[in-house]
């Protein structure tokens, strides 16, 4: 049982990379449930991260699936300055580890690398971590949280949802 | 370029406004810049919350020269080149830390937070006639002077009183500054971000009017968007009534290279000062409160520091590396004390607006890096800042004139591009050898 949910953890998060990649937005929206949040934080320190979101400055901090339409409408406009023309990404995701199942959620834990390359700026490198907690839901997994490690705090260019 | 030629850099003899596009792009215009306007005058360091007790530090640039500033044992903030008084390593371990001894990591002496050096590594032997610990006290900063809690240094001692120097923006400063009964903070989390652009690319950006319509317009479709579908928590609602519409707004040339834009707020109920307004209405006048809570406001502190009070409450400080790279460092200050739901508001708006992970500033950026590439066309020689000039007021308008403040110019469209007259005035006469020039060069 537990190879098979480590599995189907793995799946979930590398079609989520794949559909970030080929522009498949409404497909990846779709992965997170009505109450979703992704949260980017802003380092505090060199070493320490925000850690309450609601009372710090995050990088991102997106509560509900409304926020993450918001983003994805500039993607999608052809009329946000920075996104037009898009980035092409290439998601890399490893080391899924289950850290927690609950049954009916579990936390998973994973390390990411994107390799984004701008047509305005070029080639940039980021990675960092991810940290899920995933709903088992009856049609499958699916995202409800999704905080996202950008080990950056000096950002060369810009960062989109899709970039990370 | 010979300095000798800076002076012609702008060119509004014959009733336009224009700055020569050299200016973002010669290597030896920047070098100018550093030392006669970064390296000697006064430029905007932290915010005293940042550095509140003995020993904390905050690490910043001069120009091209490393600094910290740092709050003494008797309570006063004293400033030090950032570097052993030895053999020259940087002495701060992180952007902010604390201190009571300064200890360098290389040979390992120490000093104090007055810069006295305290302790020489074997001191004992090896100095032919000993070692005079005095002769290695930390080199200060010539001047450093905080208005409001707002912390500036001076790499010349040969510098109007701060006071002097922000002039009429102190007014503006104010505005920001006297919003709780309990002072301002800075609130955790930070972002820099780096912009392949020169820095006055950014001054402009930050009070820049006439880009917002169409820079930012799918900033306001995307939040119409969020709140159509179904996001419409009361406070966090984004004001973006002013990026759509025609609203009363004005942009002023307020001397010394200070600059101000304000456009009325659409819903300032929701604005999480609001709930400051009675104590705001007990201490100060109806005007000022206007000023504080309806009209949203960007100012531009010459050389390197916006303080923007509109959706979110930011201070921006501008880092030149080169020409054509720039540090932007973004910080959110609010009111002390404000309540919970307050300070979650002000902070999802500001990450709505002002991070380079949000849905405006990477716009922004965006187009400055375009202007950086686009100059690079050297034949098509200047950038045209002229709208407005048919209706620029000398003097205050109505609106500033209520609070007592005295620009410049005033303009009652943020359409306007003459605000910016003032910035490049005082920018020439800065990097001009002779001071200020009465007559520029013609071509």
């Amino acid at each position: 049982m537990k190879n098979d949910k480590i599995k189907e953890c793995e799946a979930l998060l590398y079609l989520e990379a794949d559909l970030l990649d080929s522009r498949k937005w409404t497909i990846w929206r779709d992965l997170y449930v009505e109450d979703c949040m992704i949260w980017v934080p802003a380092w505090d320190t060199e070493d320490d991260l925000v850690e309450d979101p609601e009372l710090s400055v995050n990088m991102i901090y997106l509560l509900g699936k409304p926020a993450i339409e918001a983003r994805l409408h500039r993607i999608e406009s052809d009329d946000a300055y920075a996104s037009l023309p898009l980035a092409r990404t290439s998601h890399s995701v490893t080391n899924i580890r289950i850290v927690e199942d609950r049954g009916n959620e579990v936390d998973v834990s994973a390390k990411w690398t994107v390799l984004s390359l701008e047509p305005r700026r070029g080639k940039s490198w980021r990675g960092g971590w991810y940290d899920y907690t995933l709903r088992c839901a009856n049609s499958g997994l699916m995202i409800k949280t999704k905080k996202i490690t950008l080990l950056e705090n000096m950002i060369d260019g810009t960062v989109d949802i899709y970039q990370i | 370029m010979n300095v000798d030629n800076m002076a012609g850099m702008v060119d509004d003899s014959t009733g336009v406004f224009r700055v020569d596009r050299n200016a973002y792009i010669d290597p030896t215009i920047f070098e100018r810049e550093m030392e006669t306007i970064f390296e000697s005058g006064w430029i905007y360091v932290c915010h005293e919350s940042q550095i509140e007790k003995h020993g904390d530090y905050y690490a910043a640039r001069a120009g091209r020269q490393p600094i910290f500033i740092i709050r003494d044992s008797d309570g006063s903030i004293r400033g030090f080149i950032d570097a052993c008084p030895h053999r020259g390593a940087v002495l701060t371990r992180t952007r902010r830390g604390s201190l009571k001894t300064i200890q360098c990591r290389f040979h390992g002496w120490c000093f104090d937070t007055s810069g006295n050096c305290t302790r020489i590594k074997n001191e004992e032997g090896g100095w032919p006639g000993g070692i005079d610990r005095t002769r290695f006290a930390l080199t200060p900063v010539p001047a450093v002077e905080s208005y409001k809690g707002f912390v500036y240094a001076s790499l010349s001692a040969d510098v109007s009183p701060l006071g002097d120097a922000l002039g009429e923006a102190r007014h503006f400063i104010d505005l920001v500054a006297d919003q709780s009964p309990e002072g301002m903070e800075i609130v955790p989390g930070n972002q820099s971000y780096m912009i392949n652009g020169n820095w006055k690319l950014q001054a402009e950006n930050g009070v820049d009017g006439y880009h917002v319509s169409t820079v930012h317009r799918v900033f306001a479709r995307a939040v119409a968007k969020r709140e159509a579908l179904g996001d419409q928590d009361e406070m966090r609602k984004t004001e973006a009534a002013r990026i759509n519409g025609k609203v009363e707004s004005g942009v002023y040339d307020l001397g010394n290279g200070h600059m101000l834009l304000w456009a009325r707020r659409g819903n300032p109920e929701v604005a999480p000062l609001a709930e400051n307004l009675n104590w705001l209405n007990r201490q100060y006048d109806a005007d000022k409160v206007d000023w504080m809570l309806n009209k949203g406001r960007n100012l531009f502190l010459f050389p390197n520091m916006h303080l923007m009070d509109q959706s979110s409450t930011q201070i921006r400080v501008t880092i030149p590396h080169a020409v054509d790279r720039t540090e932007v460092r973004v910080y959110c200050i609010a009111p002390r004390g404000e309540s919970r739901i307050a300070r979650a508001a002000r902070l999802r708006k500001f990450e709505d607006f002002f991070m380079v992970t949000g849905m405006a500033t990477p716009d922004d950026m965006a187009a400055l890096e375009d202007v950086q590439r686009g100059s690079d066309g050297r034949l098509a020689r200047w950038n045209e800042m002229d709208r407005g000039m048919s209706f620029v007021l000398i003097g205050a308008d109505n609106a500033t004139a209520k609070i007592g403040a005295s620009p410049v110019t005033s303009n009652s469209d943020w359409d306007s591009e003459t605000l910016f007259h003032g910035f490049y005035r005082e920018w020439s006469n800065r990097i001009s050898v002779q001071g200020p020039k009465s007559e520029r060069a013609t071509h």
